[in-house]
């Protein structure tokens, strides 16, 4: 009788090791991800594709919106915090949709602002309107200039999602706005320990 | 016996003290408390900022109108939101404090955007914002620099 218990709660045991609920959802078809060109935060030309080898954390956003672009570049902070601290495995990329106002030398000091903890740099993207374009629309990335009354000038309404690449430059999961920094943590860490895994 | 009098009139002092002194949680005016007020660190100190802050009321509906503070030449109300797919942020004329109840400027939603920010702002700098309610009116409050 005590042998069937001790059976079940090894079984339930094993399960919960391996069960991983991911936060993130998954793209479907699985796929390479796309590449695009722009311009780094130094100033230099720069191709998603040559991430290759690291897994990168992908988000859009602007420098003059205070309150939803820090919280995400603060999650990913924390991300890289909690994975990869000291390692260059993983790969932060914080791509400006105000092209207009954010200048390769603002995204220095922008994504500066984020990766001082750590040895390997953020990457901070701009380019011109149309590059910008063509490196939003295949992510699904929208986003709109909203004239507004405020002293700030006028806002970017921009979706908010970030976007795992692997070291294969598969594009692997997109993870909501609201996910946290825990949750896109335990997932890459699941990628990064079961490399198969779908 | 004298010394259990001596305690009992020590704990009585204590506790109408304790009665007089503020409501944990900061400062207190009519039914309106402010509590965990904090400014994010600034990435780049010319370009705006937000801070952020929970008002707890224990009176009737009130509104807060304005914010004003010497660290920033203007400080707007504005709402994070999603709308079509994507993440809008609007100025809002005031933000409403329901009777009894409670509304959290957090990120993501309500926030205090600071515009023309007159000093570089620190993490761990401590910074006074005035909030001005249509009610309590004028309420002082105390907010930390930090990150998150």
């Amino acid at each position: 009788m005590k042998m069937r218990w001790l059976i079940g709660l090894g079984l339930i045991g094993l399960l919960a090791a391996c069960a991983h609920t991911f936060s993130g959802v998954a793209p479907n078809p699985l796929g390479p991800a796309p590449d695009f060109a722009l311009t780094d935060e130094q100033g230099q030309p720069f191709k998603l594709s040559d991430l290759r080898g690291k897994w990168v954390l992908l988000a859009y956003g602007y420098t003059h919106c205070p309150d939803v672009c820090p919280l995400t570049l603060s999650r990913l902070r924390d991300v890289k915090k909690a994975v990869d601290a000291n390692g260059d495995q993983v790969q932060v990329v914080f791509v400006t949709i105000d092209p207009e106002r954010d200048s390769a030398d603002i995204m220095q000091k922008y994504v500066g602002h984020f990766d001082n903890l750590f040895p390997q740099k953020f990457k901070g993207l701009t380019g011109t309107p149309a590059e910008i374009a063509a490196a939003a629309k295949p992510y699904n990335v929208k986003y709109e200039k909203k004239e507004s009354t405020s002293a700030g000038g006028y806002s970017m309404g921009h979706t908010a999602e970030v976007y795992l690449i692997d070291p294969q430059f598969n594009w692997r999961m997109t993870f909501p706005f609201g996910v946290k920094a825990e949750e896109i943590a335990a997932d890459l860490q699941y990628f990064m320990q079961h490399p198969e895994a779908k | 016996m004298k010394r259990v009098m001596v305690i009992s009139v020590s704990l009585l002092l204590a506790a109408v003290l304790a009665a007089c002194g503020p409501a944990a949680g900061g400062p207190t005016t009519g039914g309106v408390s402010v509590s965990d007020a904090w400014v994010r660190t600034p990435p780049i100190s010319d370009q705006p900022g937000a801070a952020y802050l929970v008002i707890q009321n224990n009176g009737a509906a009130d509104k807060l109108l304005s914010v004003t503070s010497d660290i920033a030449q203007t400080i707007e109300l504005h709402e994070s939101m999603e709308s079509g797919g994507m993440m809008q942020m609007s100025p809002v004329p005031n933000i409403l404090v329901p009777a009894n109840g409670k509304v959290e400027l957090k990120p993501g939603g309500f926030h205090m955007m600071l515009i023309g920010l007159t000093r570089p702002l620190k993490t761990g700098d401590k910074v006074q914002l005035t909030l001005n309610f249509e009610k309590a009116g004028k309420v002082p409050v105390t907010a930390e620099v930090r990150e998150q």
